[in-house]
């Protein structure tokens, strides 16, 4: 009983302020000119207030490893005290609601606040931090060799137990002025950290596959203030927003120093042109999170046009960019819904949505180094291979899109408390720097509740979507025999034979994980034959399969049936037993290249 | 290349997952200030590539030194077993009208049946005391 009461009486005054306010949004007439503010309901309510004070000691003891087990759970050895305070009330045209809580690790806390100052101002707070263990890869599965080519890997950050933490601090507010309750104003600041430390890892390439993990402190900081204005009126309102996010981390630079780019056996610096940058570049940083920026301006407009629907139109403006690169995206997207009755068995919504999303070009100019030692000495790999092309290039995002989006949904009321429901949707979607330049998409939608019986309560649907060209990796994979001799050379040198990009040119397989076709389906009942007890059974189906791959279909099926039931076995006593399962099958092609060298 | 490249070996290759969700709870009123409650919940999931069969014969000829028939046994190092227990047991007394007491114990027993370059096995078991003034 305590701990629901505990429950129950938070609900009480959330009961009795929706009660006040329900009240307070119908003044009697005459009195709103009367008074200042005329307009803006006045809170009539009686003043009230309560709230608990709790502390309390938790011990535990923990063998083996933590980081499953309690991925984000509030656990410290021995004994550690915890604590938690709750208060709400209503004095002086005030609404207030305090919650906060102390776990018994430092990274497991709550605040938060919630304050009605005469419905002129609403002003909420939320602070939390959570903590999340995370792994540290002993990368013990790096260890092979064949002859002089070793797989290899140092752990700079042995034994360290990894558990940043998370925290969200969240402070909203809503403005209507007192003399003007059809306008009102938004202000809302966010600000997400993650703190502590994670796992950075850096891999060398020629001579060996060699990689080192480091212990890298994470200072990440998301920062967002959004300002908005409300217009409301008796059938038709606007809604302005704009929303800025900033998100950087400030954590210390971690540095790796790669190996020196050599043959495996020889030891001379033929290499050097394959790679990048190598020991006689210095320490690199490694692991660099950019500095992001998200602008986005929105606007949303209603009319009621009362027996002939209701309109509704959105439209936004967005623009998402790298700072450190000076590379972003900008996003528009116009929508609109338009909902009819057609009486009052049925109901008819009509939508359609245009997405552009357009990409900035960013020249990727690649590092060229020369050739130390060999036949290629002092020649960069596009000079000794004049054939592959140049090594700079042009990136755009493969995000870039245009998506238009048409649907109709519509809803009809049958006899025995049954309702239909259908849709179709048709998207056409075109990516302008993707090798997959087209998709469009069919989707039906169709579903079924009814309550025939007090006891039963049931619900079905299915849904059908098919997509004639979906996203793909195309020639990915599968490379067919190109040199089945040795390389020329005494011995046979790497610098002679095929090269890689020979290799990735030549490819023939094409990959994706997006469905051609998709079912989807779901039923549940729920039985209550008295008030001692209740059966519910449900199942959710999906299959996914995209067979116009040209070497093997990829697919995707799971089906996941559960059931719960709940038993007073006395007035006193009551037990809920649940089962679920999920089972899933993904199939794929799977590819390796042979060849050695 | 240095001794050749021969082409690929590929097949279709399937990863079948279970999870399976047991759950457990019962409340008593043993009296109006005494409330009681245990609650006891069992994962067992696994996961496991299948199927894959890279023929050799395929190509015209392999480098020295590798076996590709080997990697063939990827599912038997993708195999993952978890079997989860969880089991909480309490209870709440209420003193006069101002003071909750609560006493509750945890259990937890994540048992890794398949490690693969970690062991994530772990038991965990907690007490817990609270006291509360309501006001």
């Amino acid at each position: 009983m305590p701990c629901q009461s505990i429950v129950r009486m938070t609900k009480i005054p959330v009961l009795l302020l929706a009660a006040a306010l329900a009240h307070a949004q119908e003044p009697p007439a005459g009195e709103k000119d009367r008074q200042p503010g005329a307009g803006v309901p006045q809170l009539q309510v009686l003043p009230y207030g309560g709230g608990y004070l709790g502390a309390g000691a938790a011990f535990s003891n923990t063998t083996g490893n933590p980081d499953r087990l309690a991925e984000y759970e509030s656990l410290r050895e021995g004994t550690r005290a915890t604590g938690r305070f709750s208060a709400w009330g209503y004095a002086a045209g005030t609404a207030y609601d305090i919650e906060s809580r102390q776990g018994v690790d430092p990274n497991d806390r709550l605040v938060a606040i919630r304050a009605d100052f005469a419905r002129y101002w609403v002003s909420e707070f939320r602070y939390s931090r959570l903590l999340h263990r995370l792994e540290n890869d002993p990368l013990t599965n790096l260890d092979a060799a064949k002859g002089s080519v070793v797989v290899r890997h140092d752990n700079y950050d042995r034994g360290i137990r990894y558990c940043p933490y998370y925290q969200d601090m969240e402070w909203s507010n809503r403005l209507t002025l007192p003399d003007l309750p059809q306008l009102s104003f938004t202000f809302d600041y966010r600000d997400q950290q993650r703190k502590g430390t994670t796992q950075a890892r850096a891999t060398s390439k020629c001579a060996n596959c060699h990689t080192n993990s480091y212990v890298r402190e994470m200072d990440q900081d998301t920062r967002e203030w959004r300002a908005g204005a409300n217009l409301v009126f008796k059938r038709a309102s606007l809604r302005y927003r704009y929303s800025e996010r900033d998100a950087r981390d400030r954590a210390p630079v971690v540095t790796n120093l790669y190996d020196e780019a050599q043959h495996p056996q020889t030891l001379q610096q033929i290499f050097t042109n394959r790679v990048q940058y190598d020991r006689d570049d210095g320490p690199l940083p490694i692991a660099v999170v950019p500095h992001f920026r998200k602008r986005q301006h929105s606007l949303k407009g209603d009319v009621d046009l009362a027996r002939y629907g209701r309109l509704q139109a959105t439209f936004l403006k967005a623009r998402s960019e790298n700072l450190d690169r000076a590379y972003g995206l900008d996003t528009q997207v116009a929508s609109g819904v338009y909902t009819v009755d057609m009486g009052g068995k049925a109901r008819l919504v009509l939508r359609a949505r245009n997405l552009e999303i357009d990409s900035d070009s960013l020249l990727v100019d690649v590092a060229e180094p020369a050739a130390n030692a060999g036949p290629q000495l002092g020649k960069t790999y596009a000079q000794s291979y004049p054939s592959w092309g140049t090594a700079d290039y042009e990136a755009r995002s493969a995000e870039a899109r245009k998506v238009f989006t048409g649907g109709i949904d519509g809803r009809i009321v049958l006899p025995r408390r049954t309702t239909f429901r259908f849709g179709y949707e048709y998207e056409s979607l075109e990516r302008p720097w993707f090798e997959v330049k087209e998709t469009n998409t069919q989707r039906l939608r169709l579903s079924i509740s009814s309550r025939p019986w007090k006891e039963l309560a049931a619900r079905a649907g299915y849904t059908y979507t098919r997509s004639d060209f979906p996203f793909a990796h195309v020639k990915a994979a599968l490379t067919p025999e190109i040199q089945p001799t040795a390389s020329p050379g005494s011995p046979p040198s790497p610098l002679l034979g095929t090269q890689y990009f020979t290799l990735y040119d030549r490819r023939q397989a094409n990959l994706s994980n997006f469905p051609a076709d998709s079912h989807r389906t779901f039923a549940s009942a729920t039985w209550t034959p008295g008030d001692w007890f209740a059966l519910s059974a449900h199942l959710r189906a999906y299959r996914d399969r995209n067979d116009k791959l040209n070497y093997a279909p990829w697919s995707d099926s799971a089906v996941a049936p559960s059931a719960e039931a709940w038993i007073a076995l006395s007035p006193r006593v009551d037990l809920t037993a649940s089962y679920a399962l999920a089972h899933r099958t993904t199939d794929t092609l799977f590819v390796i290249p042979v060849f050695d060298g | 290349m240095t001794v050749g490249q021969f082409g690929s070996l590929y097949d279709s290759m399937r990863n079948t997952n279970n999870d399976h969700t047991l759950w457990l709870v019962t409340q008593a009123k043993i009296h109006e200030r005494l409330t009681a409650y245990a609650s006891a919940t069992m994962v067992e999931s696994s996961a496991a590539f299948s199927g894959l069969e890279l023929d050799a014969a395929k190509v015209s000829a392999i480098p020295p030194g590798f076996d590709y028939r080997a990697v063939s046994d990827l599912g038997n190092y993708s195999r993952l077993g978890v079997r989860w227990w969880n089991v909480q047991a309490g209870v709440r007394h209420l003193i006069g009208s101002r003071f909750l007491l609560d006493l509750g114990a945890t259990y937890d027993d994540y048992r890794d049946r398949q490690p693969y370059i970690v062991d994530t096995t772990g038991r965990s078991w907690g007490v817990k005391l609270g006291a509360n003034w309501i006001f």
